[in-house]
């Protein structure tokens, strides 16, 4: 016999929100209110990891939101509400920095890290991999921030980006190797 | 996922202290009324709260707050009740069941989203897609009912609590708006709410009580009261809790009782969802607050308040497990401590709690008054991703101890948990692509289990591609002018005749077409390993021409088809091309654009109706030659294109035709072998032929809505088959609609 599980994180979606999924297709404000309530951070983290800019991120979530509002009846498992949303939210990430390229606005911005007592070459790295991160495409950008930031697994993003789980974990490695490769040769 | 190396971690970890640099703050309210206003539903089901929330003038809400504030000052009482809505409806008795003639093709699954016990004893169950079993726990048999027997079996949508026990015996199945009281052969009560219902509870004296729809910002919403002959309410606006009701109970004494729920601020890391709560009680003149406190576990997102019999409330949470006993709160030390908890006593006076945990998998307690004994998924319960839904509800009854979850009802016999319904192993889970041969016969895809399934004269069956992976996933099916059977997925593409499969290409496909001439195509990808290639015999062999690569812009390839021409369309997420067996060149660029290949050369198209293109898919080719696509403004990148409608366009290898979709439009649209599109709709007004949705038909002049859409749950429409039989699924069934000729 065992015990049971450790509270301390639970990624399984919240029982009221496959009811709060229901009342905002049928029109619930209130209802959507909530999700965005719950969600709305998720959204700007993973988009800003994606663009690299504040503003953008909240402009990308806010958009992706929009979307959620006229999409959510196409949701068919209130469990795979949050991979959506993220997803959306990376999308339109994506689509305005496309946006902003046309007009030359500037590139991805990585700032400093807060913590100037931190182990000097530790931030070095991470600043490199940053670096070498900002040089992706922002479709791997958003692959990346998908899988690590959002914490969508291999089938989650392969069902929303149309590719299989396997794909997914293919594209996911070469992108590894590149910023691997990057960094060693940099 | 495999196990992270260390370098994949200090990606990880990097991106997330990048992540961590933003500090989002959201006024959701806001956000919420902002996309409400700017895309208004056509039917907005919204309760009382959110009338006031989308149409109340600022002035008239801060006169109502001044007003709370004055009651409040003058020392009033806090809440009164008062009557919703005058009308006062009759409940029905012993309304008989109204068979639909809609077929749900799929089997029961056991992948519940609610199992109750009812005060018989009776365990019910039900799907998300609206069945409901009964299961007697004496003999261990079981009955089902679904839309097909009648529409008060549908749901709106995949709700985890839509049913509710009844204490007299029976389920109290809970819809959008109405409660039904079903004994197992007829509706004994059919109870309409005058708002949208959340979370509804039988109370011990029989009375219903539930929280409005749009309840879930504590300081708006209601708990409505059905007391046999009309709803009252209790407004929770003067509570002010900032917080989302996540359980609702009432006690013996006819005292209601609400546990919050609210996020922790500042947000958790992604993926590590921290509620915070408490409980408040009323007593009938005013609001009694128990938190963390009075208990530590009262301080954790509260999902259960359940009362026993000896009068003690139990209260399960994010934080563990408290018990009242009517004076004073107590921590429950036991080996348990999510929020995922339910509690129930047994007949020998036993506490047994299950729960789920972070990685899913079910827990079950029993407490015997001095120790606490734990079973695992190494005791028999179900284990990681093995259920459908996670759920735990402790079911003790006096023919046994049962634990209902998303994989089915679980008995504890001897120190094992077995599985006692359903007794066969979960056959089919989550059905895409469905390829429909006739009413009796159709293939899909399990995106769960991985494999294919055929269904044909009432039974299912599974196949795989490669026998060495009975479980290897399938992406996309499609079926040639011979009739056979074409498959392609990770592990290659396959081709069915004769029942056997034979594989003619090891790479991965995500797509797969044939045309009139038996031609192949398939593609997949993502950036630039995008790929779109053509599969022909040569000899006894198959050989694979890479024809194209994927826009650099567009790197999603979401769609194939074949004309009835032999000629090719693609689509990608912002584009779609025609390719005529030349190279595939560039099209498009960054712009979303329609482009096809006439001769050597793209001609792209950058409008449909005099508006531009934005999100288009190819949705498929009538044996006349048409080809039909759907352009989607609502995802454009442009926010002044989002507000323009879904449209439908036909091109007919000279013109483009854009077609309005029916009023309701709510998902993807079919093209069906008669050349018919069909799409689903969602409510469907009087003035466009009544019924409240249901599948839409466009003959090529006008739409029609052949079927009664009433009660339906939202579904999809899947496929129609050759014989005109009209396929519909949600995330779980397969509803196959009554054999009628559509009307001219």
């Amino acid at each position: 016999m065992t015990g049971l599980a450790s509270p301390a994180a639970s990624p399984t979606t919240a029982p009221w929100v496959a009811a709060a999924v229901a009342q905002a297709v049928a029109g619930d404000e209130a209802a959507f209110a909530r999700l965005v309530d719950a969600y709305h951070g998720d959204l700007v983290r993973v988009a800003y990891v994606v663009a690299g800019d504040e503003q953008l991120a909240e402009d990308a979530a806010q958009a992706a939101w929009s979307i959620a509002w006229r999409k959510l009846g196409s949701l068919r498992d209130p469990e795979r509400l949050r991979p959506w949303l993220v997803s959306v939210a990376a999308n339109e990430a994506r689509q305005l920095i496309r946006s902003r390229h046309r007009r030359q606005v500037a590139e991805i911005r990585v700032r400093p890290p807060d913590d100037p007592a931190g182990d000097p070459s530790a931030v070095a790295e991470r600043l490199d991999l940053l670096d070498a991160y900002c040089r992706l495409k922002p479709e791997d950008r958003s692959l990346l921030a998908l899988r690590y930031v959002g914490g969508l697994d291999s089938t989650e993003i392969g069902a929303l980006l149309g590719m299989s789980p396997s794909g997914v974990r293919g594209h996911l490695s070469r992108l590894l190797e590149r910023l691997r490769k990057e960094l060693r040769d940099g | 996922m495999a196990e992270m190396d260390a370098f994949e971690r200090r990606v990880a970890d990097t991106l997330l202290r990048f992540a961590d640099e933003v500090a989002p703050s959201v006024d959701a309210a806001a956000v919420a009324h902002r996309v409400a206003l700017e895309h208004p539903r056509r039917r907005v089901g919204a309760g009382l709260a959110s009338l006031r929330l989308a149409a109340v003038p600022r002035v008239a809400w801060l006169l109502l707050l001044a007003a709370v504030l004055l009651a409040v000052l003058a020392g009033t009482a806090l809440v009164a009740s008062r009557l919703l809505e005058t009308t006062r409806r009759v409940p029905l008795l012993g309304a008989a069941l109204v068979p639909t003639g809609i077929d749900v093709l799929t089997p029961e699954t056991g992948g519940y989203a609610r199992v109750v016990a009812d005060g018989d004893g009776i365990l019910w169950a039900r799907e998300p897609g609206g069945r409901l079993v009964r299961f007697d726990p004496a003999n261990g048999s079981a009955q089902a009912w679904t839309i097909g027997d009648d529409a008060g079996f549908g749901v709106t949508t995949s709700s985890g609590f839509d049913i509710l026990p009844a204490r007299m015996g029976g389920v109290w199945l809970v819809g959008r708006r109405t409660l039904r009281l079903f004994d197992g052969e007829v509706f004994r009560q059919v109870i309409d709410a005058p708002t949208d219902i959340g979370i509804a509870v039988e109370a011990p004296d029989g009375s219903l009580w539930a929280t409005t729809g749009p309840c879930c910002i504590g300081t708006d919403g209601a708990v409505m009261h059905w007391d046999g002959s009309s709803w009252s309410s209790l407004d929770l606006d003067t509570l002010n809790a900032d917080a989302t009701v996540g359980a609702l109970a009432v006690d013996a004494a006819g005292r209601p009782w609400i546990g919050w729920v609210r996020n922790v601020e500042p947000p958790p890391p992604p993926g590590s969802p921290v509620y915070a709560g408490w409980v408040s009680r009323y007593d009938g003149s005013s609001w009694t607050t128990f938190d963390a406190t009075d208990a530590a576990a009262l301080g954790g997102g509260v999902f259960t308040i359940t009362q026993l019999p000896d009068g003690a409330v139990w209260v399960a949470s994010a934080a563990g497990l408290a018990r009242f006993d009517g004076s004073s709160w107590a921590d429950a030390d036991g080996p348990w401590g999510t929020w995922g908890a339910s509690v129930a006593a047994a007949p020998d006076g036993a506490i047994w709690v299950a729960a789920y945990g972070s990685d899913e998998a079910i827990g079950v307690a029993r407490f015997d008054g001095r120790s606490w004994v734990s079973y695992g998924h190494s005791d028999g319960l179900p284990g990681p991703n093995e259920s459908a839904y996670v759920i735990a509800s402790a079911l003790p009854t006096k023919d046994g101890v049962f634990v209902g979850t998303g994989a089915g009802i679980y008995r504890l016999a001897g120190d094992r948990w077995e599985r006692a319904w359903p007794r066969g192993p979960s056959p089919l889970l989550d059905l895409r692509n469905v390829l429909a041969i006739s009413r009796d016969e159709l293939w899909a895809t399990d995106i769960y289990k991985g494999s294919i399934a055929h269904f044909r004269a009432g039974v299912w069956t599974r196949e795989s591609i490669d026998p060495d992976t009975p479980a290897g996933q399938v992406n996309a099916l499609a079926r040639a002018p011979d009739g056979s059977l074409w498959a392609a997925g990770p592990d290659g593409v396959a081709y069915r005749r004769d029942g056997q499969w034979v594989t003619v290409d090891a790479a991965e496909a995500s797509l797969i077409a044939v045309g009139r001439d038996g031609s192949v195509w398939v593609g997949s990808g993502f950036g630039e390993e995008c790929h779109v290639s053509r599969l022909t015999p040569d000899g006894t062999a198959w050989v694979r021409r890479a024809v194209a690569g994927c826009p650099p812009d567009s790197p999603v390839l979401s769609s194939l088809a074949v004309d009835a021409t032999g000629v090719l369309w693609a689509a990608w997420t912002t584009g779609i091309a025609r390719c005529d067996g030349g190279a595939w060149g560039c099209m498009g660029g960054t712009v979303a654009g329609l482009a096809r290949l006439d001769g050597p050369s793209w001609e792209v198209i950058r409008e449909l109706g005099g508006s531009e293109v934005t999100t288009i898919k190819v949705v498929g080719a009538t044996p006349t030659g048409d080809v039909w696509v759907v352009d989607d403004p609502t995802e454009s990148r442009d926010p002044a294109q989002r507000k323009n409608p879904v449209r439908a366009a036909r091109f007919d290898g000279t013109d483009w035709t854009v077609v309005e979709l029916p009023e309701g439009f709510m998902a993807d649209i079919v093209v069906a072998p008669d050349g018919t599109l069909w799409a689903w709709t969602w409510w469907v007004p009087a003035s466009a032929g009544g019924g409240d949705r249901g599948p839409a038909r466009y003959d090529g002049t006008a739409w029609t809505f052949p079927y009664d859409g009433a009660g339906l749950p939202w579904m999809e429409l899947a496929a129609v088959a050759p014989d005109g039989t009209v396929f519909a699924r949600t995330g779980f069934d397969i509803f196959r609609f009554p054999d009628r000729t559509p009307p001219p």
